[in-house]
């Protein structure tokens, strides 16, 4: 059924005039025309070119434009029961039209931002941060350290006042004998400190400036000093490789970078935070796997067998389970069979081992928190 | 309609709550399911939605900007920011660490503890500048892809100079404890609006900025109540004085936030004129805002309980049955009752909170000397590749 003189308002995308026109359709006509009141024609507007502005907020109002060069023009129609004449007549009314070219634009960028993200997460940050690490002074090294050590006790010892760091003096001596024993004549870049704090948690760590911190629970579960020698040796590779300052300013440049690329309100977070975690600890992974080296070799040199690390492994593995699979690409340590097998291949045929501690200073060390 | 006199054209709103909450529902699902991919084109529709919905005088606005340009743009800005984000993180993290050399002396342990604490924020330095920078390109985007009447808005280049101004002025605000604030907002304001076109036609933004203080009477007030009643209860030693004094200088302020974004806006927009023909009137109420506030905000709460009733019952069920089996699918059922209601809820706060909002600041908007438009002439497009890419990257923007 053709349309004639249905009204419509004109915008002829020169001015911002409105102009009341008339417009007519029909399968005889081969475009829409558009015609002043007096019924002169304005324009007229093909078919095929003919295009509805979609997502209208005002659905009685409906606006074409056209797909030519040049063409600027708004009709708004005042009926909105033409759209049912003008869609058989009209193709590609709902069309959406791209650009020549858009698809290879996309591609190239896509190619650019994955590019970008790469070189600065796996080449750029890591090595700025190795060469900034390097123009931090060991005495600041050393405050930056305990700093951190003091964020930790605030958030592990909840907000309690007591000072959390186990100070027998017998006991601090046999850990301090323990370390000597281990670093025989080698060199630190700093003044190096260990301590254990009253903590139930079977874990120790490392924080910059040659700081390194024992949980209490550690040292019950160890069954024999050289177990905890090899942690100790273990955290003593972090510190000559000076690994923990390296991977603060690291994560300080990658963090963020991820969730920019991901990050939305929606979902994306989840899969932001999972990336990030991904990556960091893939970072922090190959540093565990060098410790764990530095550790063997040094073991070795003190006569302790680097067996022992896996002893250690092993209680870690019956009280935690292990991550394997996936979940081993989330864990910020190598799966801990793999270490196992790695501290047991390190430790030589005929090896002749020396005590680390006398039995008066292990039960020293045992005790070091009995004060607390 | 009566209040369509020649001499002025009056905002007239012609959206609705339904047909926006379903498209908001549906773009907002399929965000989800393409992780977030979508999310260009749910923006566009939205905007497409609100922009057409509003009609000056009964003419509808136009938006023009695709799902596609936005992609483009944002993985453009993900190429800059990537370089100038990691550069700066790990060099704002050094210098920062640098701070800890004045923590000596007898409280040397606890400077050094704050030191570290505010280390781990210095590197939020590198993205103040950064976000006045996206806002600007975001809003001359946004312009550039909007037509009243067939003709094209637009904006000036600047982003740079309003970066600038904006870290400037938002220390001022922060130094002077908020007493600034005005002219923070003012002088932003005046610096984009003169900036901004219609056709050939440029806006101006006239008056000063301390117009805008009357804007912050109830502002003021709540935290005069707070402070003052608070301190009085304290003094006294009576708990129920600090409480009351407290939470209803919270409210008061609260209202007077909502207060002066509301009046601040309708004094600035009285005092703006286009082609220095053309003035406007606005006059939005802000109890009508607040009421709007409150009742979609209930409808938000209603609909947030009623998705979250079954996973919360069906989830402490599992916790104390201790059955692994069902705790797995007890955490799959919170992921997707999270989910589910993000969607509902988004859409259910744009469709009934921001949509009755705008309808009141549009129908509250008048232009004078309409009969200047017909004079007013068309300019080319502004291109902008990198379209709004820089606030997509670091996801800031308005309600729409």
């Amino acid at each position: 059924m053709p349309v004639t003189d249905s009204p419509a308002i004109y915008f002829d995308g020169h001015t911002a005039g409105r102009r009341e026109v008339l417009v007519d359709a029909g399968a005889d006509l081969h475009g829409l025309r558009i015609k002043s009141v007096e019924g002169k024609t304005i324009a007229v507007w093909r078919f095929e070119n003919i295009r509805l502005a979609k997502d209208s907020g005002s659905r009685d109002k409906p606006v074409l434009f056209r797909i030519v060069d040049g063409a600027e023009e708004r009709l708004v129609l005042q009926d909105v029961e033409i759209l049912d004449v003008l869609r058989p007549l009209c193709p590609q009314l709902m069309r959406t039209d791209v650009d020549v070219g858009t698809y290879s634009r996309i591609a190239k960028w896509g190619v650019a931002a994955v590019a970008a993200l790469g070189l600065m997460i796996f080449v750029i940050i890591p090595m700025l941060a190795n060469t900034l690490a390097g123009f931090i002074s060991p005495a600041r090294e050393a405050a930056i350290g305990r700093g951190v050590i003091n964020q930790i006790e605030w958030l592990l010892n909840e907000g309690s006042d007591d000072d959390w760091t186990c100070t027998d003096p017998a006991g601090q001596a046999a850990l301090n004998a323990m370390m000597a024993r281990l670093m025989q004549d080698r060199k630190a870049d700093y003044d190096l400190d260990v301590r254990v704090v009253d903590h139930s948690m079977v874990n120790a760590f490392a924080v910059p400036g040659g700081h390194m911190v024992f949980m209490h629970g550690l040292i019950d579960q160890a069954e024999t000093p050289e177990e905890v020698a090899a942690v100790l040796a273990h955290e003593l590779g972090h510190v000559v490789a000076r690994d923990p300052i390296r991977m603060t300013l690291r994560a300080a440049g990658t963090a963020g970078l991820l969730s920019l690329a991901i990050g939305d309100a929606t979902g994306g977070t989840i899969i932001a935070v999972a990336a990030d975690q991904a990556l960091t600890s893939s970072f922090s992974r190959e540093a565990e796997a060098q410790a764990d080296r530095f550790a063997h070799q040094m073991l070795i040199d003190a006569s302790v067998p680097p067996s022992a690390l896996s002893l250690m492994f092993d209680r870690l593995r019956d009280e935690h389970g292990d991550v394997e699979g996936i979940a081993e690409h989330f864990a910020s340590h190598p799966a801990l069979g793999d270490r196992i097998a790695a501290a047991v291949d390190a430790t030589p045929k005929d090896f002749v081992s020396k005590p680390i501690l006398s039995d008066q200073e292990w039960a020293d060390l045992r005790g070091i928190c009995d004060d607390n | 309609m009566s209040d369509l006199t020649p001499e002025t054209i009056q905002g007239r709103y012609n959206g609705e709550g339904k047909p926006l909450f379903w498209l908001a529902l549906k773009t907002t699902a399929l965000t989800i399911l393409t992780l977030g991919i979508y999310r260009f084109w749910a923006k566009t529709r939205i905007r497409r939605y609100i922009w057409s919905a509003t009609a000056p005088g009964g003419d509808t606005f136009e938006y023009t900007g695709t799902g596609v340009e936005k992609l483009i743009g944002f993985l453009i800005a993900i190429v800059v920011l990537a370089v100038y984000l990691g550069i700066t993180q790990v060099f704002l993290m050094f210098f920062g660490f640098s701070l800890m050399d004045m923590a000596t002396g007898p409280d040397a342990t606890a400077a050094e503890t704050l030191a570290g604490a505010l280390v781990t924020y210095i590197t939020l330095l590198a993205l103040t500048p950064l976000i006045f920078f996206a806002r600007y390109r975001a809003r001359r985007y946004m312009l550039s892809r909007t037509r009243w009447r067939g003709l094209r808005f637009a904006m000036d280049k600047a982003a740079f100079q309003y970066a600038w101004r904006g870290v400037l002025y938002f220390l001022f605000t922060v130094i002077s404890l908020g007493l600034l604030w005005p002219l923070m907002t003012f002088n932003l304001e005046k610096f984009k609006t003169d900036r901004t076109w219609y056709g050939d036609a440029k806006f101006e933004q006239g008056g000063k900025w301390t117009m805008l203080y009357p804007a912050m009477k109830h502002l003021f007030i709540g935290v005069a109540i707070a402070v003052v009643g608070s301190g009085i209860g304290i003094a006294a030693d009576v708990p129920v004085v600090f409480g009351v004094s407290f939470f209803v200088g919270y409210i008061w302020g609260a209202i007077g936030f909502v207060h002066y974004r509301t009046q601040s806006f309708a004094i600035m927009a009285r005092h703006k004129t286009l082609d220095g023909e053309i003035a406007f009137k606005a006059a939005p109420q802000t109890s009508e805002v607040v009421i709007k506030y409150i009742l979609g905000g209930l409808l938000v709460g209603l609909v947030f309980a009623v998705l979250f009733a079954p996973v919360v019952f069906a989830t402490s069920y599992a916790f104390s049955s201790n059955d692994m089996e069902l705790l797995i699918g007890a955490q799959i059922f919170i992921i997707l009752g999270y989910l589910l209601s993000l969607i509902l809820s988004g859409a259910v706060a744009i469709a009934f909170i921001s949509q009755p909002i705008l309808r009141h600041f549009v129908e509250t908007s008048t232009a004078l000397n309409p009969a200047h438009f017909d004079t007013i002439r068309q300019r080319i497009g502004d291109d902008m590749a990198d379209a709004e890419g820089f606030a997509d990257a670091l996801d800031i923007g308005g309600a729409f």
